[in-house]
């Protein structure tokens, strides 16, 4: 049977972990991911998780641990967030291109300078070009089922890809909630054994293959291999969605989630942690009789394009919320910029505004979230927008408002 | 004849005694292994070995090869080993903490430092066990400042279970000690001297002759620490003096009489503390 | 059915089936020199086969053989044998 917990974010990933039973475990504590470390260290000290839980120096360390015990045939698990990501920025390249299904959760925090213990997303986003297939995740019972989700995702034979779960930190990872925790059976019956049909490091199953030909030649053509891995994901992320709805009772909808968006005639987009604090502001906008919705991106990579170009075609205006920064970037973080790309080819297309809201840890509060939303529905109305790209709650910006909820 | 588990047809130089070392190594572990690291001159050794390899960038040292032994030990596998083998440069410098959170560990790996005394693949740059006075791109006047890390006996101190110098010139002394440390739990740490024609700037075909000249002049002592205590597996009874063996490299040209000096007086004395701790517990 | 990767022979990346990709070339071309076995003055001690960075030159009941296709010509084979049994020769071709 199914227990519930209060759990906080970082709890919530822990219990995922042991039920997808990870086998070597190499995590280097940081702030605001240490919870989520000493868990499991408990976890495998009591027997719980049988695991080997290799207490690593670097995150450079806790990634190379991981590949090599991928590669070897064994669940792997790593975390970590901001700097740590950043520190193991060279393994990030190289596990994808390996093919090996890592699968890492990452506390967002802002990356220094200026940095912040508290949140924000460049740090996952950072991986948008080398292949990891990304989630993020809402709240506290998302995590749990995310992490179940993501190795199911990962080692499918379609994609072979590693994937991120991120989680927003202090506010996510640092707050409870009551978690349901699946039955260990039943994610034994959703979750079979890992097994890699092509890279495996058994001198049982080694056969070599004599080329004339260095790597480098087909280099492009792994690239290509890793693309096709991507856009399979696609379906496979809806494929387990829904057989994770089914088994388990909770689906989110696939890669996007849309609240309240029939008959909007302007939507926010938002990921991780705001999208609770939207939802309560798009309830009460609907209350007053506004026609504003609700898109939760919840996969970054593979980007939905479908799924964007189905929402451009049926509103006036979107308004792209991004917790994060592209310095110098055409116009808006990198969900709008995405985003704009997705909609290029649509005969019609809405009005796209890119908020930069919450950086480096910067405090979300309804009160922005209604303004963004005002300012959405306002290009709605007129048809444009007055400015492409807009800053939230920054001082001494004159139309900023922090209010008592 | 035995199927060679390193094929010919690799890219390394003619001469390597990294290839030599290599070949020596596979033929005593035989095929029942997983190889991690680039191998000496960065994957121009593992790219051949028809043994299940995996390597991380230069820079991967250690970890990646921990990540290996722990998957097998989580899938209750017991007869494979893990061996790694990383060049001079990983291992002192870019590496050396990980190198370092290995031993302190104990993760059970056979770590092989490839030492040819220079970052060799990328052009022959100077690292950190680059000897005192060579010459090397970067250090076209010679290395002015600094020795040459002691990193055998650096292992040692981390209280390894074995630790060994190894010199292709002496391929029973080698292949024992390879063989002895495959039989052990733990870390183990074993440093190959790896002369290199090409960056050493000697003719390629006295690769052999250097390496047993530095031994015979006391410049690579063979030894070996097994639990802690120190052995001399070598004995070299009336040591050559240093210039016999510094006057076949071309980098060391450079250095004058007083250069020599200095490297003989340092040798002597290094010598003579080993000589001292032959046979005691050391760790 | 089993999903079929593009390019799937290559294997999937790199790493595939374990490193399984070998990448050999005929190092054989490189050569100036190359070694010449008296077969007579060889004492089939096998030093030859140990010191050879390459695994061409192997000891046999007939005397050291060597495969010319991948030899280097290093010389090491020539200047460790202790009966001087092996010459460098030249290459003409």
């Amino acid at each position: 049977m199914a227990t519930k917990k209060l759990l906080d974010g970082n709890h919530a990933a822990a219990y995922g972990v042991k039920l997808v039973r990870a086998e070597v475990l190499g995590i280097y504590p940081i702030t605001p991911q240490t919870e989520l470390a000493n868990q499991l260290a408990d976890f495998v000290a009591s027997g719980e998780l049988k695991a080997k839980y290799i207490t690593v120096e670097s995150e450079h360390a806790a990634m190379s641990v991981c590949a090599g015990g991928s590669a070897a045939g064994a669940r792997v698990f790593t975390a970590s967030s901001s700097q740590g990501i950043v520190f193991m920025e060279e393994l990030l390249w190289q596990v994808p291109g390996m093919r090996l299904p890592v699968v890492m959760a990452i506390v967002n925090r802002s990356i220094a300078f200026p940095g912040s213990l508290r949140t924000d997303h460049n740090d996952s986003l950072l991986q948008r070009d080398n292949g990891w297939i990304q989630m993020y995740c809402e709240n506290a019972q998302e995590i749990i089922d995310a992490c179940i989700q993501a190795y199911k995702i990962a080692e499918d034979s379609r994609v072979y890809l590693p994937t991120i779960f991120a989680y927003d930190g202090y506010v996510i990872s640092h707050t409870a909630m009551p978690v349901e925790i699946p039955d260990q059976e039943d994610v034994d019956a959703f979750l079979p054994p890992y097994r890699h049909e092509y890279v495996y490091l058994d001198p049982k199953r080694y056969k070599p293959v004599i080329t004339h030909e260095p790597h480098s030649e087909v280099g492009m053509e792994y690239r290509f291999q890793m693309e096709e891995a991507q856009n399979n994901a696609r379906s496979v992320i809806e494929e387990v969605d829904r057989e994770y709805g089914k088994m388990f009772g909770r689906s989110y909808g696939g890669p996007v989630e849309k609240y309240r968006c029939e008959d909007a005639e302007a939507v926010l987009v938002t990921m991780g942690s705001i999208t609770g604090t939207a939802r309560v502001v798009v309830d009460e906008m609907r209350r007053e009789g506004k026609p504003i919705g609700l898109v939760k991106l919840r996969v970054f990579r593979p980007f939905p394009v479908e799924e964007m170009q189905e929402i451009g075609r049926n509103v006036r205006a979107i308004g792209f919320v991004d917790r994060n920064i592209s310095h110098g970037s055409a116009g808006g973080g990198v969900g709008t910029v995405e985003t704009a790309r997705a909609l290029y080819t649509l005969d019609e297309r809405p009005v796209l505004i890119g908020f930069y809201a919450g950086l480096v840890g910067k405090d979300v509060v309804p009160g922005d979230i209604r303004y963004m939303a005002e300012r959405t529905l306002k290009a709605a109305e007129t048809g444009k927008a007055e400015r492409q790209v807009e800053w939230i709650g920054l001082r001494k910006q004159a139309e900023s408002v922090q209010v008592k909820v | 004849m035995q199927e060679e588990i390193r094929l010919p047809g690799h890219v390394l130089c003619p001469g390597c005694a990294g290839a030599i070392a290599e070949r020596l190594i596979f033929n005593t572990l035989g095929r029942n292994i997983i190889l991690f690291g680039g191998g000496v001159c960065a994957s121009g050794g593992a790219a051949n070995a028809t043994v299940p390899s995996f390597s991380l960038h230069f820079s991967g040292v250690g970890a990646g090869a921990a990540g290996i032994a722990a998957a097998l030990e989580a899938k209750g596998v017991k007869d494979v080993t893990v061996v790694a083998m990383n060049g001079d440069g990983a291992i002192s410098d870019i590496g050396f903490s990980k190198l370092s959170a290995c031993a302190e560990r104990g993760d059970n790996i056979m770590q092989f430092c490839m030492d040819n005394e220079a970052y060799m693949n990328t052009g022959i740059q100077r690292s950190g066990l680059t000897p005192w006075g060579a010459w090397t791109t970067t250090t076209p006047k010679g290395k002015q400042v600094g020795r040459k890390k002691d990193l055998p006996m650096i292992m040692a101190s981390h209280n390894i279970p074995y630790v060994a110098t190894l010199s292709p010139a002496y391929p029973k002394d080698f292949t024992t000690k390879v063989s002895k440390a495959a039989g052990i739990e733990g870390f183990k740490y074993l440093h190959v001297m790896v002369p290199c024609p090409t960056g050493w700037r000697f003719s390629f075909d006295k690769t052999i002759e250097v390496a047993r000249l530095a031994v015979q002049t006391g410049i690579w002592p063979l030894y070996e620490v097994d639990q802690g205590v120190l052995r001399i597996t070598q004995v070299v009874k009336e040591r050559k003096p240093v210039i016999e063996y510094l006057k076949l490299q071309g980098r060391f040209r450079q250095l004058g009489e007083k250069e020599t000096q200095t490297i003989q007086v340092s040798v002597d004395e290094a010598s003579a503390r080993l000589q001292q701790m032959d046979g005691k517990r050391i760790y | 059915m089993k999903y079929r990767h593009p390019y799937e022979e290559l294997g999937l990346g790199p790493n595939a089936g374990a490193g399984s990709r070998k990448h050999v070339i005929a190092t054989g071309t490189w050569r100036a020199f190359k070694p010449v076995v008296d077969t007579e003055k060889c004492t089939r001690c096998g030093l030859c086969e140990t010191y050879c960075p390459d695994g061409t030159i192997k000891k046999t009941d007939e005397g050291a053989v060597v495969d010319y296709a991948y030899c280097k010509g290093c010389g090491v084979c020539a200047n460790e044998c202790r009966v001087r049994a092996i010459e460098m020769v030249r290459e003409t071709d």
